[in-house]
Protein backbone atom coordinates (compact mmCIF):
# COMPACT_ATOMS: atom_id res chain seq x y z
CA UNK A 1 0.00 0.00 0.00
CA UNK A 2 2.99 2.62 0.62
CA UNK A 3 3.81 2.05 -2.84
CA UNK A 4 0.58 3.86 -3.68
CA UNK A 5 1.74 6.83 -1.90
CA UNK A 6 4.32 7.55 -4.85
CA UNK A 7 1.32 7.57 -7.46
CA UNK A 8 0.14 11.22 -6.93
CA UNK A 9 3.20 12.88 -7.04
CA UNK A 10 4.26 10.34 -10.54
CA UNK A 11 1.41 11.32 -11.79
CA UNK A 12 1.14 15.41 -11.34
CA UNK A 13 5.23 15.49 -12.38
CA UNK A 14 4.13 13.30 -15.90
CA UNK A 15 1.22 16.00 -16.28
CA UNK A 16 3.37 18.79 -16.09
CA UNK A 17 6.55 17.17 -18.19
CA UNK A 18 3.39 16.12 -20.63
CA UNK A 19 2.47 20.39 -20.72
CA UNK A 20 5.95 21.64 -20.65
CA UNK A 21 6.36 19.38 -23.83
CA UNK A 22 3.27 20.37 -25.51
CA UNK A 23 4.69 24.10 -25.00
CA UNK A 24 8.19 23.21 -26.84
CA UNK A 25 6.57 21.18 -29.06
CA UNK A 26 4.27 24.61 -30.08
CA UNK A 27 7.86 26.66 -30.16
CA UNK A 28 9.00 24.12 -32.61
CA UNK A 29 6.36 25.08 -34.62
CA UNK A 30 6.15 28.38 -34.36
CA UNK A 31 9.73 28.49 -34.99
CA UNK A 32 9.88 26.11 -38.03
CA UNK A 33 7.12 27.92 -39.51
CA UNK A 34 8.13 31.11 -38.68
CA UNK A 35 4.63 32.25 -37.29
CA UNK A 36 3.76 34.11 -34.46
CA UNK A 37 6.58 33.56 -32.43
CA UNK A 38 6.69 36.37 -30.12
CA UNK A 39 3.15 35.23 -28.86
CA UNK A 40 4.35 31.69 -28.38
CA UNK A 41 7.40 32.80 -26.52
CA UNK A 42 5.82 34.97 -24.73
CA UNK A 43 3.32 32.55 -23.47
CA UNK A 44 5.30 29.94 -22.75
CA UNK A 45 8.06 31.71 -20.87
CA UNK A 46 5.01 32.63 -18.63
CA UNK A 47 3.23 28.77 -18.41
CA UNK A 48 6.40 26.53 -18.48
CA UNK A 49 7.85 28.17 -14.97
CA UNK A 50 4.64 27.38 -13.32
CA UNK A 51 4.37 23.99 -14.55
CA UNK A 52 7.93 23.61 -13.41
CA UNK A 53 6.43 25.44 -9.50
CA UNK A 54 4.13 22.48 -9.41
CA UNK A 55 6.93 19.97 -10.52
CA UNK A 56 8.61 21.28 -7.18
CA UNK A 57 5.35 20.80 -5.72
CA UNK A 58 5.15 16.84 -6.18
CA UNK A 59 8.84 16.28 -5.90
CA UNK A 60 9.70 18.45 -2.75
CA UNK A 61 6.23 18.43 -0.93
CA UNK A 62 4.44 15.30 -1.50
CA UNK A 63 7.44 13.02 -2.00
CA UNK A 64 8.71 14.60 1.00
CA UNK A 65 5.51 14.27 2.84
CA UNK A 66 5.83 10.18 1.36
CA UNK A 67 9.46 9.62 2.05
CA UNK A 68 8.96 11.01 5.57
CA UNK A 69 6.08 8.46 6.32
CA UNK A 70 7.75 5.71 4.80
CA UNK A 71 10.77 6.68 7.06
CA UNK A 72 8.60 6.29 10.30
CA UNK A 73 7.66 3.36 9.10
CA UNK A 74 10.91 1.29 8.76
CA UNK A 75 11.86 -1.29 11.16
CA UNK A 76 14.45 -1.11 13.51
CA UNK A 77 13.69 2.94 13.78
CA UNK A 78 12.86 4.47 17.05
CA UNK A 79 9.13 4.01 18.07
CA UNK A 80 8.01 7.41 16.23
CA UNK A 81 5.80 9.83 18.64
CA UNK A 82 2.24 9.26 19.00
CA UNK A 83 0.68 9.90 15.55
CA UNK A 84 -1.08 13.17 15.17
CA UNK A 85 -2.87 12.95 12.16
CA UNK A 86 -4.14 16.48 11.68
CA UNK A 87 -2.84 18.00 14.52
CA UNK A 88 0.35 20.68 15.23
CA UNK A 89 3.71 19.79 15.66
CA UNK B 1 -23.95 1.60 6.02
CA UNK B 2 -21.47 1.84 8.85
CA UNK B 3 -17.91 1.63 8.13
CA UNK B 4 -16.06 3.27 10.94
CA UNK B 5 -13.94 1.84 13.42
CA UNK B 6 -16.09 1.57 16.74
CA UNK B 7 -13.13 3.85 18.32
CA UNK B 8 -14.71 7.09 19.49
CA UNK B 9 -14.68 10.45 17.47
CA UNK B 10 -13.69 13.18 19.07
CA UNK B 11 -15.35 16.36 19.52
CA UNK B 12 -15.69 17.21 15.35
CA UNK B 13 -17.37 13.80 14.92
CA UNK B 14 -19.90 16.19 13.28
CA UNK B 15 -17.31 17.07 10.55
CA UNK B 16 -16.79 13.08 10.01
CA UNK B 17 -20.27 11.82 9.69
CA UNK B 18 -21.16 13.29 6.61
CA UNK B 19 -18.15 10.79 5.06
CA UNK B 20 -18.59 7.78 7.10
CA UNK B 21 -22.76 7.92 7.12
CA UNK B 22 -24.85 8.30 4.40
CA UNK B 23 -28.83 9.00 4.72
CA UNK B 24 -32.04 8.60 2.91
CA UNK B 25 -32.27 12.12 1.65
CA UNK B 26 -28.50 11.88 -0.21
CA UNK B 27 -29.78 9.11 -2.69
CA UNK B 28 -33.19 10.55 -3.09
CA UNK B 29 -31.23 13.97 -4.57
CA UNK B 30 -28.57 11.66 -6.15
CA UNK B 31 -31.41 9.85 -8.12
CA UNK B 32 -32.75 13.06 -9.27
CA UNK B 33 -29.89 15.20 -10.25
CA UNK B 34 -28.70 11.89 -12.41
CA UNK B 35 -32.04 11.61 -14.14
CA UNK B 36 -31.57 15.56 -15.29
CA UNK B 37 -27.90 15.04 -16.09
CA UNK B 38 -28.97 11.69 -18.01
CA UNK B 39 -31.32 13.85 -20.00
CA UNK B 40 -28.56 16.42 -20.32
CA UNK B 41 -26.35 14.01 -21.93
CA UNK B 42 -28.89 12.54 -24.38
CA UNK B 43 -29.71 15.84 -25.58
CA UNK B 44 -25.78 16.14 -26.47
CA UNK B 45 -25.79 12.77 -28.09
CA UNK B 46 -28.68 14.01 -30.44
CA UNK B 47 -26.70 17.07 -31.05
CA UNK B 48 -24.03 14.70 -32.16
CA UNK B 49 -25.92 12.99 -34.46
CA UNK B 50 -27.89 15.86 -35.88
CA UNK B 51 -24.84 18.46 -35.75
CA UNK B 52 -25.37 22.11 -34.22
CA UNK B 53 -28.68 22.27 -36.40
CA UNK B 54 -30.53 21.34 -33.74
CA UNK B 55 -29.22 23.95 -31.53
CA UNK B 56 -30.43 27.87 -31.74
CA UNK B 57 -27.40 28.90 -33.31
CA UNK B 58 -27.20 30.39 -36.46
CA UNK B 59 -25.71 33.30 -38.41
CA UNK B 60 -24.77 35.76 -37.18
CA UNK B 61 -25.40 34.50 -33.48
CA UNK B 62 -22.71 31.38 -33.84
CA UNK B 63 -22.00 32.18 -29.90
CA UNK B 64 -25.23 30.98 -27.51
CA UNK B 65 -25.91 29.08 -24.27
CA UNK B 66 -23.06 27.16 -24.10
CA UNK B 67 -20.40 29.96 -24.30
CA UNK B 68 -22.55 31.64 -21.52
CA UNK B 69 -22.25 29.04 -19.73
CA UNK B 70 -18.62 28.27 -19.98
CA UNK B 71 -18.20 32.23 -19.19
CA UNK B 72 -20.06 32.01 -16.42
CA UNK B 73 -18.27 28.55 -14.80
CA UNK B 74 -15.05 30.02 -15.40
CA UNK B 75 -16.12 33.03 -13.50
CA UNK B 76 -17.96 31.22 -10.61
CA UNK B 77 -14.60 28.79 -10.15
CA UNK B 78 -12.98 32.47 -9.07
CA UNK B 79 -15.58 31.63 -5.97
CA UNK B 80 -13.28 29.25 -4.63
CA UNK B 81 -9.38 29.37 -5.23
CA UNK B 82 -9.09 32.97 -5.10
CA UNK B 83 -11.42 33.83 -2.39
CA UNK B 84 -9.52 31.09 -0.28
CA UNK B 85 -5.84 32.21 -1.35
CA UNK B 86 -6.66 35.47 -0.21
CA UNK B 87 -8.16 35.17 3.19
CA UNK B 88 -5.14 32.65 3.76
CA UNK B 89 -2.67 34.91 2.96
CA UNK B 90 -4.48 37.73 5.06
CA UNK B 91 -4.58 35.37 8.19
CA UNK B 92 -8.42 35.95 8.11
CA UNK B 93 -9.12 33.58 11.11
CA UNK B 94 -12.87 32.96 9.91
CA UNK B 95 -11.97 31.56 6.63
CA UNK B 96 -10.84 28.06 8.37
CA UNK B 97 -14.66 26.40 7.89
CA UNK B 98 -14.97 27.45 4.45
CA UNK B 99 -11.99 27.14 2.18
CA UNK B 100 -12.52 23.78 1.23
CA UNK B 101 -15.76 24.90 0.25
CA UNK B 102 -14.53 27.08 -1.83
CA UNK B 103 -11.91 25.71 -3.39
CA UNK B 104 -14.23 22.43 -4.51
CA UNK B 105 -16.56 24.56 -6.54
CA UNK B 106 -13.41 25.42 -8.42
CA UNK B 107 -12.22 22.18 -8.78
CA UNK B 108 -15.59 20.70 -10.25
CA UNK B 109 -16.79 23.77 -12.27
CA UNK B 110 -13.93 24.10 -13.85
CA UNK B 111 -14.27 20.87 -15.43
CA UNK B 112 -17.88 22.20 -16.62
CA UNK B 113 -16.41 25.67 -18.51
CA UNK B 114 -13.67 23.51 -20.29
CA UNK B 115 -16.75 21.06 -21.14
CA UNK B 116 -18.66 24.01 -22.20
CA UNK B 117 -16.22 24.66 -25.20
CA UNK B 118 -16.56 20.90 -26.26
CA UNK B 119 -19.98 21.15 -26.34
CA UNK B 120 -20.09 24.02 -28.43
CA UNK B 121 -17.83 22.74 -30.69
CA UNK B 122 -19.84 20.70 -33.82
CA UNK B 123 -16.66 18.30 -34.18
CA UNK B 124 -15.35 17.93 -30.97
CA UNK B 125 -13.17 14.84 -32.31
CA UNK B 126 -11.02 18.18 -34.03
CA UNK B 127 -9.95 19.61 -30.20
CA UNK B 128 -6.68 17.57 -30.99
CA UNK B 129 -5.82 19.65 -33.56
CA UNK B 130 -5.49 22.06 -31.23
CA UNK B 131 -2.85 20.19 -29.54
CA UNK B 132 -1.05 19.87 -32.65
CA UNK B 133 -1.18 22.45 -34.92
CA UNK B 134 -2.08 25.34 -32.13
CA UNK B 135 -0.71 29.11 -32.57
CA UNK B 136 -0.34 31.29 -29.93
CA UNK B 137 -1.55 33.97 -31.50
CA UNK B 138 -5.03 33.51 -30.98
CA UNK B 139 -7.13 34.39 -27.80
CA UNK B 140 -8.54 30.94 -27.85
CA UNK B 141 -5.40 29.28 -27.47
CA UNK B 142 -4.54 31.46 -24.37
CA UNK B 143 -7.96 30.45 -22.79
CA UNK B 144 -6.74 26.28 -23.51
CA UNK B 145 -3.27 27.58 -22.03
CA UNK B 146 -4.65 29.34 -19.10
CA UNK B 147 -7.99 27.47 -17.90
CA UNK B 148 -5.49 24.19 -17.75
CA UNK B 149 -3.30 26.00 -15.77
CA UNK B 150 -5.35 27.40 -13.37
CA UNK B 151 -7.13 23.62 -13.25
CA UNK B 152 -4.05 21.85 -12.11
CA UNK B 153 -3.05 24.78 -9.88
CA UNK B 154 -6.53 24.68 -8.07
CA UNK B 155 -6.90 20.53 -7.92
CA UNK B 156 -3.41 20.84 -6.30
CA UNK B 157 -4.53 23.84 -4.11
CA UNK B 158 -7.27 21.50 -3.11
CA UNK B 159 -5.82 18.48 -2.23
CA UNK B 160 -2.68 20.02 -0.22
CA UNK B 161 -5.03 21.26 2.70
CA UNK B 162 -6.94 18.07 2.62
CA UNK B 163 -3.94 15.62 3.09
CA UNK B 164 -4.37 15.97 7.17
CA UNK B 165 -8.13 15.20 6.58
CA UNK B 166 -7.15 12.13 4.43
CA UNK B 167 -4.81 10.92 7.70
CA UNK B 168 -7.64 11.39 10.35
CA UNK B 169 -10.32 9.54 7.93
CA UNK B 170 -7.65 6.75 7.13
CA UNK B 171 -7.41 6.18 11.15
CA UNK B 172 -10.61 6.18 11.29
CA UNK B 173 -12.39 4.25 8.02
CA UNK B 174 -13.03 0.44 6.62
CA UNK B 175 -12.91 -1.34 3.49
CA UNK B 176 -12.40 0.33 0.35
CA UNK B 177 -12.47 3.72 1.88
CA UNK B 178 -9.54 2.80 4.07
CA UNK B 179 -7.73 1.61 1.13
CA UNK B 180 -8.18 4.80 -0.98
CA UNK B 181 -7.48 7.67 1.96
CA UNK B 182 -3.93 5.37 2.71
CA UNK B 183 -3.63 5.85 -1.04
CA UNK B 184 -4.01 9.41 -1.52
CA UNK B 185 -2.75 10.37 2.19
CA UNK B 186 0.94 9.96 1.67
CA UNK B 187 1.66 8.30 4.56
CA UNK B 188 1.31 11.38 6.31
CA UNK B 189 1.70 11.05 10.55
CA UNK B 190 1.62 15.15 11.29
CA UNK B 191 5.19 15.40 12.11
CA UNK B 192 6.71 18.44 12.20
CA UNK B 193 8.99 17.91 9.01
CA UNK B 194 6.00 16.97 7.07
CA UNK B 195 4.01 19.86 8.95
CA UNK B 196 6.64 21.90 7.25
CA UNK B 197 6.69 20.87 3.68
CA UNK B 198 3.07 20.85 3.51
CA UNK B 199 3.13 24.78 4.71
CA UNK B 200 5.53 25.29 2.38
CA UNK B 201 4.03 23.93 -0.30
CA UNK B 202 0.31 25.74 0.16
CA UNK B 203 2.00 29.06 1.12
CA UNK B 204 3.53 28.77 -2.43
CA UNK B 205 0.62 27.57 -4.17
CA UNK B 206 -1.70 30.58 -2.40
CA UNK B 207 0.83 33.14 -4.00
CA UNK B 208 0.69 31.53 -7.19
CA UNK B 209 -3.16 30.95 -7.56
CA UNK B 210 -4.13 34.61 -7.30
CA UNK B 211 -2.44 35.69 -10.45
CA UNK B 212 -2.98 32.24 -12.54
CA UNK B 213 -7.10 33.39 -11.51
CA UNK B 214 -7.05 36.70 -12.12
CA UNK B 215 -5.27 35.86 -15.49
CA UNK B 216 -7.78 33.27 -16.46
CA UNK B 217 -11.06 35.48 -16.21
CA UNK B 218 -8.69 38.13 -17.81
CA UNK B 219 -8.11 35.80 -20.69
CA UNK B 220 -11.62 34.89 -20.85
CA UNK B 221 -13.17 38.42 -21.50
CA UNK B 222 -9.63 39.29 -24.44
CA UNK B 223 -11.57 36.69 -26.41
CA UNK B 224 -14.37 39.25 -26.61
CA UNK B 225 -12.46 42.19 -26.49
CA UNK B 226 -9.75 41.62 -29.07
CA UNK B 227 -12.46 41.54 -31.51
CA UNK B 228 -13.97 44.57 -33.48
CA UNK B 229 -17.52 44.10 -32.02
CA UNK B 230 -19.48 46.74 -30.60
CA UNK B 231 -19.32 46.56 -26.93
CA UNK B 232 -16.92 43.88 -27.20
CA UNK B 233 -13.75 45.87 -27.80
CA UNK B 234 -13.35 47.24 -24.59
CA UNK B 235 -10.28 48.54 -22.33
CA UNK B 236 -12.31 47.34 -19.51
CA UNK B 237 -13.38 43.95 -20.50
CA UNK B 238 -10.42 42.12 -18.08
CA UNK B 239 -11.58 43.45 -14.80
CA UNK B 240 -14.67 43.70 -15.28
CA UNK B 241 -14.68 40.23 -15.92
CA UNK B 242 -12.80 39.63 -12.80
CA UNK B 243 -15.07 41.26 -10.93
CA UNK B 244 -18.43 39.69 -12.39
CA UNK B 245 -16.46 36.37 -11.51
CA UNK B 246 -16.05 37.16 -8.01
CA UNK B 247 -19.10 38.47 -7.85
CA UNK B 248 -20.82 35.37 -8.87
CA UNK B 249 -18.07 33.10 -7.21
CA UNK B 250 -18.79 34.71 -3.69
CA UNK B 251 -22.67 34.16 -4.38
CA UNK B 252 -22.20 30.46 -5.31
CA UNK B 253 -19.89 29.63 -1.83
CA UNK B 254 -22.37 31.13 0.20
CA UNK B 255 -25.06 29.17 -1.29
CA UNK B 256 -23.14 25.76 -1.13
CA UNK B 257 -22.19 26.96 2.46
CA UNK B 258 -25.68 26.97 3.35
CA UNK B 259 -26.65 23.92 1.94
CA UNK B 260 -24.14 21.80 3.62
CA UNK B 261 -25.18 23.42 7.11
CA UNK B 262 -28.09 22.45 6.72
CA UNK B 263 -27.67 19.02 5.02
CA UNK B 264 -25.10 17.77 7.43
CA UNK B 265 -26.05 20.47 10.79
CA UNK B 266 -22.76 22.12 11.16
CA UNK B 267 -24.30 25.01 12.02
CA UNK B 268 -21.75 25.25 15.02
CA UNK B 269 -18.88 25.43 12.50
CA UNK B 270 -20.62 27.73 9.43
CA UNK B 271 -21.82 30.43 11.33
CA UNK B 272 -23.99 33.44 10.98
CA UNK B 273 -20.89 35.30 11.15
CA UNK B 274 -19.21 33.68 8.12
CA UNK B 275 -21.96 34.57 6.40
CA UNK B 276 -22.25 38.09 7.44
CA UNK B 277 -17.95 38.07 6.38
CA UNK B 278 -19.08 36.78 3.18
CA UNK B 279 -22.30 39.08 2.63
CA UNK B 280 -20.43 42.29 3.45
CA UNK B 281 -17.70 40.96 0.75
CA UNK B 282 -20.47 40.06 -1.80
CA UNK B 283 -22.13 43.90 -1.37
CA UNK B 284 -18.85 45.27 -1.89
CA UNK B 285 -18.50 43.03 -5.57
CA UNK B 286 -22.11 44.16 -6.46
CA UNK B 287 -21.60 48.26 -5.95
CA UNK B 288 -18.30 47.51 -7.65
CA UNK B 289 -20.05 45.19 -10.53
CA UNK B 290 -22.39 47.68 -11.20
CA UNK B 291 -19.62 51.03 -11.48
CA UNK B 292 -18.46 48.42 -13.83
CA UNK B 293 -21.25 48.07 -15.92
CA UNK B 294 -22.39 51.98 -15.63
CA UNK B 295 -18.77 52.49 -17.19
CA UNK B 296 -19.22 50.19 -19.53
CA UNK B 297 -22.66 51.44 -21.14
CA UNK B 298 -22.32 54.79 -20.91
CA UNK B 299 -18.92 55.06 -22.93
CA UNK B 300 -21.00 53.17 -25.37
CA UNK B 301 -23.81 55.84 -25.15
CA UNK B 302 -22.38 58.82 -24.80
CA UNK B 303 -19.71 57.85 -27.88
CA UNK B 304 -22.46 57.77 -30.29
CA UNK B 305 -20.97 55.13 -32.84
CA UNK B 306 -23.71 53.61 -34.39
CA UNK B 307 -23.05 50.19 -34.20
CA UNK B 308 -22.38 50.11 -30.71
CA UNK B 309 -25.81 52.37 -30.30
CA UNK B 310 -27.45 48.76 -31.92
CA UNK B 311 -26.49 46.71 -29.14
CA UNK B 312 -27.01 49.33 -26.61
CA UNK B 313 -30.60 49.95 -27.58
CA UNK B 314 -31.68 46.68 -28.18
CA UNK B 315 -30.12 45.50 -24.83
CA UNK B 316 -31.59 48.41 -22.81
CA UNK B 317 -35.18 49.24 -24.84
CA UNK B 318 -34.86 46.33 -27.62
CA UNK B 319 -35.33 42.67 -27.49
CA UNK B 320 -33.66 42.34 -24.49
CA UNK B 321 -34.33 44.88 -21.90
CA UNK B 322 -36.32 42.21 -19.85
CA UNK B 323 -33.40 40.23 -19.74
CA UNK B 324 -31.32 43.42 -18.97
CA UNK B 325 -33.92 45.06 -16.26
CA UNK B 326 -33.94 41.79 -14.50
CA UNK B 327 -30.36 41.56 -14.57
CA UNK B 328 -29.84 45.40 -13.09
CA UNK B 329 -32.93 43.72 -10.35
CA UNK B 330 -31.38 40.81 -9.61
CA UNK B 331 -27.41 42.06 -9.00
CA UNK B 332 -27.99 45.38 -7.69
CA UNK B 333 -31.39 46.13 -6.54
CA UNK B 334 -32.39 42.81 -4.28
CA UNK B 335 -28.56 42.41 -2.90
CA UNK B 336 -28.75 46.18 -1.43
CA UNK B 337 -31.94 45.94 -0.56
CA UNK B 338 -30.79 42.62 1.61
CA UNK B 339 -27.54 42.98 2.98
CA UNK B 340 -27.07 46.67 3.39
CA UNK B 341 -30.01 46.44 6.49
CA UNK B 342 -28.54 44.50 8.81
CA UNK B 343 -32.18 43.49 10.01
CA UNK B 344 -32.73 41.33 6.39
CA UNK B 345 -28.71 40.32 6.78
CA UNK B 346 -29.61 37.07 8.50
CA UNK B 347 -28.23 33.59 6.81
CA UNK B 348 -32.06 33.21 4.90
CA UNK B 349 -31.47 36.57 3.40
CA UNK B 350 -27.72 36.45 2.40
CA UNK B 351 -28.44 32.78 0.57
CA UNK B 352 -31.85 34.93 -1.34
CA UNK B 353 -29.70 37.80 -2.01
CA UNK B 354 -26.89 35.06 -3.48
CA UNK B 355 -29.62 33.33 -5.75
CA UNK B 356 -30.44 36.43 -6.97
CA UNK B 357 -27.05 37.23 -7.87
CA UNK B 358 -26.42 33.93 -9.56
CA UNK B 359 -29.26 34.07 -11.78
CA UNK B 360 -28.02 37.90 -12.45
CA UNK B 361 -24.59 37.25 -13.59
CA UNK B 362 -25.70 34.03 -15.84
CA UNK B 363 -27.89 36.96 -17.63
CA UNK B 364 -25.15 39.48 -17.34
CA UNK B 365 -22.76 37.06 -19.27
CA UNK B 366 -25.92 36.06 -21.74
CA UNK B 367 -25.93 39.63 -22.43
CA UNK B 368 -22.44 40.20 -22.79
CA UNK B 369 -22.42 37.46 -25.79
CA UNK B 370 -25.63 37.42 -27.59
CA UNK B 371 -26.85 41.18 -28.08
CA UNK B 372 -23.28 42.12 -29.87
CA UNK B 373 -23.42 38.77 -32.13
CA UNK B 374 -26.94 39.51 -33.30
CA UNK B 375 -26.56 43.41 -34.05
CA UNK B 376 -22.67 42.98 -35.69
CA UNK B 377 -20.83 45.54 -37.18
CA UNK B 378 -20.15 44.10 -40.38
CA UNK B 379 -23.39 44.80 -42.79
CA UNK B 380 -24.61 41.46 -42.17
CA UNK B 381 -28.79 41.00 -41.57
CA UNK B 382 -29.07 41.40 -38.14
CA UNK B 383 -30.38 37.93 -36.08
CA UNK B 384 -32.57 36.67 -32.99
CA UNK B 385 -31.49 33.86 -31.21
CA UNK B 386 -33.88 31.17 -29.36
CA UNK B 387 -32.14 28.74 -27.83
CA UNK B 388 -33.92 24.44 -28.77
CA UNK B 389 -34.92 22.22 -25.64
CA UNK B 390 -31.11 20.85 -26.23
CA UNK B 391 -29.52 23.79 -25.08
CA UNK B 392 -31.63 23.87 -22.29
CA UNK B 393 -31.27 20.07 -21.72
CA UNK B 394 -27.99 20.26 -21.57
CA UNK B 395 -27.33 23.52 -19.72
CA UNK B 396 -29.90 21.55 -16.75
CA UNK B 397 -27.59 18.58 -17.46
CA UNK B 398 -24.68 20.63 -16.47
CA UNK B 399 -25.88 22.35 -13.59
CA UNK B 400 -27.52 19.56 -12.29
CA UNK B 401 -24.11 17.09 -12.79
CA UNK B 402 -22.33 19.84 -11.00
CA UNK B 403 -24.57 19.89 -7.97
CA UNK B 404 -24.54 16.06 -7.99
CA UNK B 405 -20.30 16.18 -7.83
CA UNK B 406 -20.08 18.36 -5.28
CA UNK B 407 -22.55 16.17 -3.09
CA UNK B 408 -20.38 13.01 -3.85
CA UNK B 409 -17.31 15.16 -3.11
CA UNK B 410 -18.82 15.91 0.52
CA UNK B 411 -19.68 12.28 1.21
CA UNK B 412 -15.38 11.48 0.01
CA UNK B 413 -13.87 13.78 1.72
CA UNK B 414 -14.58 16.67 4.55
CA UNK B 415 -16.28 19.61 3.36
CA UNK B 416 -14.86 21.69 6.47
CA UNK B 417 -11.05 21.45 6.67
CA UNK B 418 -10.57 19.76 9.99
CA UNK B 419 -6.96 19.96 10.67
CA UNK B 420 -7.29 23.84 10.10
CA UNK B 421 -10.13 24.30 12.16
CA UNK B 422 -8.26 22.35 15.17
CA UNK B 423 -5.28 24.33 14.43
CA UNK B 424 -7.29 27.87 14.62
CA UNK B 425 -8.55 26.48 18.19
CA UNK B 426 -4.64 25.80 19.37
CA UNK B 427 -2.99 28.40 17.70
CA UNK B 428 -4.99 31.17 15.96
CA UNK B 429 -6.56 33.07 18.68
CA UNK B 430 -2.91 33.44 20.59
CA UNK B 431 -1.89 34.16 17.06
CA UNK B 432 -4.39 36.57 15.80
CA UNK B 433 -3.53 38.63 19.32
CA UNK B 434 -0.42 38.65 18.87
CA UNK B 435 -0.85 40.24 15.42
CA UNK B 436 -3.18 42.89 16.91
CA UNK B 437 -1.16 43.91 19.57
CA UNK B 438 2.18 44.11 16.86
CA UNK B 439 -0.60 46.99 15.02
CA UNK B 440 -1.02 48.75 17.86
CA UNK B 441 1.73 51.51 19.23
CA UNK B 442 4.00 50.10 21.82
CA UNK B 443 1.97 51.53 25.37
CA UNK B 444 4.35 53.96 27.51
CA UNK B 445 5.25 51.81 30.38
CA UNK B 446 3.43 51.04 33.61
CA UNK B 447 0.36 52.51 31.94
CA UNK B 448 -1.13 49.34 30.43
CA UNK B 449 -1.01 45.71 31.86
CA UNK B 450 0.65 43.72 29.67
CA UNK B 451 -1.36 40.61 27.91
CA UNK B 452 -5.01 42.61 28.77
CA UNK B 453 -6.95 43.98 26.26
CA UNK B 454 -7.32 47.80 26.53
CA UNK B 455 -10.15 48.93 27.97
CA UNK B 456 -11.76 45.66 28.74
CA UNK B 457 -9.52 44.69 31.34
CA UNK B 458 -10.05 40.74 30.81
CA UNK B 459 -6.80 39.11 30.44
CA UNK B 460 -6.21 37.04 26.84
CA UNK B 461 -5.88 33.28 27.47
CA UNK B 462 -2.42 32.18 26.96
CA UNK B 463 -1.51 29.25 24.64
Amino acid sequence: MERLWRVIPVVVTAFAAAFIGWMIQMLRLSWTRNDSWGFTVTVASVVIPIFLVFVWLAVYVMWGIAREGLRENRPGDPAPPRPRPGGTP
Amino acid sequence: MQTTHPQAFDGDDVLFAPVLRTGRGFYTAAVFLLAVAAWGAYAYTYQLRYGLGVTGLNRPVAWGFYIVNFVFFIGISHAGTLISAILRLCNAEWRRPITRAAETITVLVLFFGLGSIIIDLGRPDRLFYVMQYGRLQSPLLWDVTSITTYLTASTLYLYLPLIPDLALLRDRARGWRRQLYTAISLGWRGTPEQHRRLERGISVMAVLVIPIAVSVHTVVSWVFSMTLQPMWKSTIFGPYFVTGAIFSGMAALIIAMAAVRRAYHLENYLKPVHFNSLALLLLTMSLLWFYFTFAEHLTAYYGGELAEGAVLFAKVTGPYAPEFWAMVVLNLVIPLAIMANRRTRTVAGIVTASASVLVGMWLERYLIVVPTLANPRLPYARGLYSPTWVEWSITAGAFALFILLYMVFTKLFPIISIWEVREGRERGIQEAYERIESYLPTPTPGTQPSGRVPGVGAAVPSH
